[in-house]
């Protein structure tokens, strides 16, 4: 039953992603990611990760996305003529590094390590409130240069922004 | 045979999945009645307060008016523009539907609940998110360039909400120490019946449902924050290019919507269905019912009168008022809430032994300093930003001709 | 607990039948005559001019990246709302070092200006 379901999730979320890479219009391709991501959330609920499946939705969903589309509009891409491939190089990088992930992830399915033991059960590493003792004890370094990165975006879209704005203004 | 026919259709699995259809009809018609309802509250209440009576011809008190409304939206022609991107147009309204309908999984009515789940904030928020990207689906796929500006100022506007929206709903669940929303109506629960326990009646409650409600407002497109549909600056917004039963899908969507965002401040801050006689078995189910309900409606009159009073916001005055001024307070109701908790319920196992010589955790002396320090940080905090945003003076709005 | 999602699942499935239902029944019911000034874009009762697009100010963007860094800050502080009663005093200074961090990051934007909605 939840093989099976697993399976159904994981085709929806590829066939989403191949259709989002496929579809010429930007806007259509940002939709579905959006499916994508959904699939995702539904395969971190199958691994028992609620809070997970809940932070996918809420930040890639809901925040990636409405950025994506933000700059989709800004740059009025979505009528863009055919493009000429500015990067000649990308497909054969491309290529390889696609070959690389699957030979690794073959690797991890053939030849699996020892498994890492545990002391919980599935059941509770998911939840919130042991996520949060970890992320504050063995996890706080991460934890806190996350915060410092954040601000880094913050700042540079704060610096490009306002400089174009100053440009734009008479 | 038979046994096949049990792996596949068992009992169990069978009756499992009657039960949860069942509880999900009983939802979305429990919940279209209550639209229907709030459709009417809305026009009535509006009638009075602009001295005219409503809608009140269909029906007793025109009650039945949302049902002639439903038959006339669904015989309409339904039109789809040629310059439309077809598939994106129809999917919009599914999609903004779909993301309010979804929440009310998790919303209980009164003591029936539907299901409890560990993250059932998180996930009331989540499926909220998705709203913004079926706005911006809307606006675009209608190409039309007042649906576009419409979806633009509706994702920015929700999304400048959000953000205190969620903040407050942190302070809370400090408060409670769960995310089940079954947790947190349970933490208001009184077994003298005593509505002080409620989440509201602290000092930290209070600023949390003041920045809650308001961020909400917002959030469902309530006046005076209903500047995505500004008629008389962007005709209908991006619902411009519905019409028929699309058109009733968003109206929908948009009542749903406002009866969840009442439905979770009264569960949040008012105590849910809690009330005196909601613990008796049977008769306090109903009455359980009855006061969720009461409690909800309550506060959507509540949106209606300040619909009937407060003037639209200017676009800059309410992109502001999100990121100057219910997002500091959020911040700064973050911080006082974990000072309340410290200094009522933790000893010198966490660090905050001083507070032993207010008596053990939970002591009266200790809640008494809690409130007053909570209560003067929230208060100067509240004066200090509405200080910081008065001192600017009267902006002046100036519109660009390329940018808008 | 995976009854509990399964119940969800279902829940979802219907809240996208929900919308889909009358819109599929309503194309039995309704009346279609389209015309092509009936299916042209609306502008006022005038003709459509130019294109839809028309040049969004940046501060759309600028808003839609500090929703994503506020968003993401918010999501973090759940697991820790959730654990603070037990976690004492340290993880309150923790946080405190996170969230200082980040206002750091608002009033560099306020003062730049960022917010204004021009």
């Amino acid at each position: 039953m939840e093989i099976a379901f697993f399976i159904i999730t994981a085709l929806l979320t590829i066939g989403a992603a191949v259709a989002m890479v496929l579809s010429h219009n930007a806007v259509h391709s940002a939709l579905w990611l959006v499916l994508n991501f959904f699939g995702v959330a539904v395969l971190y609920l199958l691994l028992n990760a609620p809070f997970l499946a809940m932070v996918q939705i809420t930040v890639y969903a809901g925040a990636i996305m409405v950025l994506f589309l933000f700059v989709i509009m800004l740059l009025g891409s979505e009528q863009g003529q055919e493009e000429v491939n500015g990067l000649p190089w990308q497909t054969p990088v491309a290529l390889v590094m696609g070959l690389l992930l699957v030979v690794m992830a073959g690797y991890a399915l053939f030849f699996p390590g020892t498994p890492v033991p545990t002391t919980q059960t599935p059941n509770e590493i998911g939840a919130p409130d042991i996520l949060a003792r970890k992320l504050f004890s063995t996890y706080l370094l991460p934890f806190e240069i996350t915060s410092v990165l954040l601000l880094v975006a913050l700042i540079g879209a704060v610096v490009l922004t306002m400089k174009s704005r100053e440009g734009d203004r008479v | 045979m038979r046994a096949m026919w049990e792996f596949f259709f068992g009992v169990g699995w069978l009756a499992t999945l009657t039960s949860y259809l069942t509880i999900t009809t009983a939802i979305l018609v429990a919940g279209s009645l209550v639209m229907m309802l709030l459709t009417w509250i809305e026009r009535r209440g509006l009638g009075y307060m602009q001295d005219r009576k409503g809608p009140n011809r269909v029906g007793p008190f025109g009650l039945f008016q949302p049902i002639a409304e439903a038959i006339k939206t669904i015989t309409k022609e339904d039109i789809t523009p040629t310059d439309a991107d077809r598939w994106v147009h129809f999917l919009a309204p599914v999609v903004i539907l779909a993301s309010t309908v979804a929440a009310f999984a998790v919303i209980p009515w009164g003591n029936l609940i539907p299901v409890d789940i560990n993250v059932g904030v998180l996930y009331i928020v989540a499926v909220s998110a998705v709203h913004t990207v079926g706005i911006l689906m809307a606006g675009w796929a209608s190409n039309n360039k007042f649906a576009l500006l419409g979806g633009m100022r509706g994702v920015a506007q929700a999304i400048s909400y959000e953000i205190p929206q969620v903040l407050s709903l942190v302070s809370i669940v400090m408060l409670v120490g769960s995310m089940s929303v079954v947790d947190v109506i349970q933490n208001q629960m009184d077994p003298y019946g005593n509505i002080l326990s409620w989440h509201i009646f602290t000092p930290v409650g209070l600023l949390s449902f003041i920045v809650f409600w308001i961020a909400s407002l917002a959030e469902g497109e309530r006046p005076p924050f209903d500047n995505p549909e500004a008629e008389s600056e962007l005709v209908a917004g991006y619902m411009t290019e519905y019409g028929g039963m699309k058109f009733a899908v968003l109206f929908l969507a948009n009542y749903l919507t406002n009866f969840a965002i009442c439905a979770v401040t009264a569960g949040v801050f008012l105590g849910g269905g809690n009330g005196p006689g909601s613990d008796i078995p049977i008769l306090g189910t109903l009455l359980s019912v009855f006061y969720f309900l009461a409690k909800s409606l309550g506060l959507f009159f509540v949106m209606v009168w300040i619909r009937g009073v407060v003037p639209r916001l200017r676009i800059d005055e309410l992109m502001h008022f999100a990121w100057k001024f219910l997002l500091p307070l959020a911040l700064v109701n973050i911080f006082s809430t974990s000072l309340w908790i410290a200094i009522i319920r933790w000893g010198a196992e966490q660090g905050m032994g001083i507070a032993e010589a207010l008596g053990a955790p939970g002591s009266i002396a200790r809640i008494a300093v809690a409130w007053v320090v909570t209560a003067i940080i929230n208060v100067v905090a509240f004066f200090l930003v509405a200080r910081l945003n008065a001192t600017r003076g009267v902006t002046t709005y100036q519109a660009t001709p390329t940018a808008v | 607990m995976l009854s509990n999602y399964a119940f969800i699942g279902i829940f979802a499935i219907a809240a996208i039948t929900f919308p889909l239902l009358p819109l599929i029944l309503s194309r039995f019911i309704r009346p279609r005559r389209p015309t092509p000034i009936k299916l042209s874009t609306y502008e006022c009762g005038l003709e459509a001019m130019g294109d839809i697009w028309v040049q969004f100010k940046v501060q759309y963007y600028l808003y839609a990246l500090a929703f994503v860094v506020f968003d993401i800050e918010t999501i973090y502080l759940y697991p820790w709302a959730v654990a603070y009663g037990q976690l004492g005093l340290f993880a309150l200074i923790e946080m405190a070092i996170f969230l200082l961090i980040l206002v750091a990051g608002l009033v560099y934007a306020w003062r730049k200006g960022a917010l204004e909605w021009i």
